[in-house]
């Protein structure tokens, strides 16, 4: 999966889910007041769904929730990790 | 299956979603927050959106609300932490009965802000509950149950949010056997004499960091209030130093011994500001302080004193070095 199917999966999510929608990429979700605490909670809830990931909130920045950027970056970090785990066929 | 919910915060709103996709037939859901258009999500604005029903989440406490859900023909009644007390007369109104989604293993953990508490005691496990709801809060028969391991990062955030994807997944398991036949859906007794009930506005050590604990005792207890970046029902544990109030909001147990006073400020690095606990020394990373989230490194110099409620006197200079994790 590209980076930007990933952002644009993620925008996706935002806006189609949770009802923001953002001018960029870098716009910082928290600082802006669009997501709050419920909204983060169902975010996660629609990544893991998305992408098949299980995201361990004890272990990750919650800084690498601000934007669409940094949550796209962690989404693929999780995905690579999960690709290497599976042997190659 | 004909629903209806009481449900607030994430866990409401996943509950109400999966059980439509599920295909139930949801009646209304009582919701405590008002609808509104605007761009964040209340459980009201989700329901609305799902073209839902939304009812004053107050109507559980009337015990004439009982007849509405009879003439509604609602099965079950699914309270998702909504913290109203609802009226028994409403409890026993559901065709198959009522249950509550609790985000505690009962029969520990029963009440509110339980969460916190399982991290602040140190619990190495954890879980959720569904269960048929008395008129006794939190008592009823267990239904569904599942515990998971609580990580030794765990914050009052990461520890809800796996309890509200847990149990969303048990509320779905309750409803699909609900929908073949709800004479199967479990009913096991609670050992009450293992129930510890937290109430309302009660705080560990009245939310003040004391600096004569261990330091996994006091990375605990800012671990249990970090809500973080949204706000904590408990708040930041606070601190006193040189008459400035300060709430402690990340901290770590280095494992590094020291035998200064406790409290002692130590030595002062990039990644943060070493205290002294009673046996050894805690990196506090991040601190309120003056209306805002920021580093001690700010304003915290080696020497000063944070007071505790255990210590006499004040410190002498911070000795000995602080190697990086």
């Amino acid at each position: 999966m590209t980076g930007d199917s990933v952002r644009g999966q993620v925008r996706s999510i935002l806006k189609d889910e949770l009802q923001i929608e953002l001018p960029d990429t870098t716009t910082d979700l928290l600082d802006s007041g669009s997501l709050d605490s419920l909204g983060f909670v169902e975010l996660v809830f629609h990544i893991e769904k998305r992408f098949g990931v299980t995201i361990d909130l004890a272990s990750v920045d919650l800084d690498d929730f601000r934007t669409v950027e940094s949550i796209s970056a962690g989404i693929e970090r999780l995905l690579d990790g999960r690709n290497a785990e599976t042997p190659a066929r | 299956m004909r629903i209806l919910f009481a449900a607030e915060e994430a866990a409401g709103a996943q509950a109400v979603k999966a059980a439509v996709r599920s295909g139930h037939e949801v009646v209304a859901v009582l919701t405590g927050s008002p609808p509104n258009d605007q761009q964040l999500a209340p459980v009201s604005g989700v329901a609305s959106r799902l073209g839902l029903q939304v009812w004053p989440a107050g109507l559980v406490k009337q015990p004439e609300f009982a007849d509405r859900i009879s003439s509604e023909g609602v099965d079950i009644l699914l309270n998702v932490h909504s913290l109203y007390i609802i009226d028994e007369a409403v409890l026993r109104a559901p065709a198959t009965g009522c249950f509550n989604l609790h985000p505690g293993p009962l029969p520990r953990y029963a009440g509110l802000n339980t969460v916190s508490w399982a991290i602040y005691n140190g619990d190495a496990e954890y879980g959720a509950t569904v269960h048929w709801m008395e008129p006794r809060v939190d008592t009823g028969a267990i239904a569904y149950q599942t515990l998971f391991p609580v990580s030794d990062h765990e914050t009052g955030l990461s520890l809800s949010t796996k309890c509200a994807r847990a149990g969303v997944r048990l509320l779905e398991q309750l409803l699909e056997v609900a929908r073949h036949d709800p004479a199967r859906i479990p009913a096991k007794q609670q050992d009450l004499s293992q129930r510890t009930l937290f109430l309302r506005g009660r705080i560990p050590q009245h939310g003040r960091v004391d600096w004569t604990r261990s330091a996994i005792e006091v990375e605990r207890f800012v671990r249990a209030c970090d809500y973080g970046p949204f706000t904590s029902p408990w708040g930041p544990p606070l601190a006193e130093v040189e008459g400035r109030q300060v709430g402690i909001v990340r901290a770590r147990a280095t494992g590094q011994p020291c035998d200064a006073p406790s409290g002692t400020v130590g030595p002062v690095e990039d990644a943060g500001v070493a205290v002294a606990a009673a046996d050894a020394w805690v990196r506090v990373e991040r601190v309120a302080y003056d209306g805002r989230v920021t580093s001690p490194v700010e304003f915290l110099r080696s020497g000063q004193q944070f007071a505790s409620p255990h210590v006499e006197g004040g410190g002498a200079g911070a000795s000995g070095t602080l190697a990086s994790r």
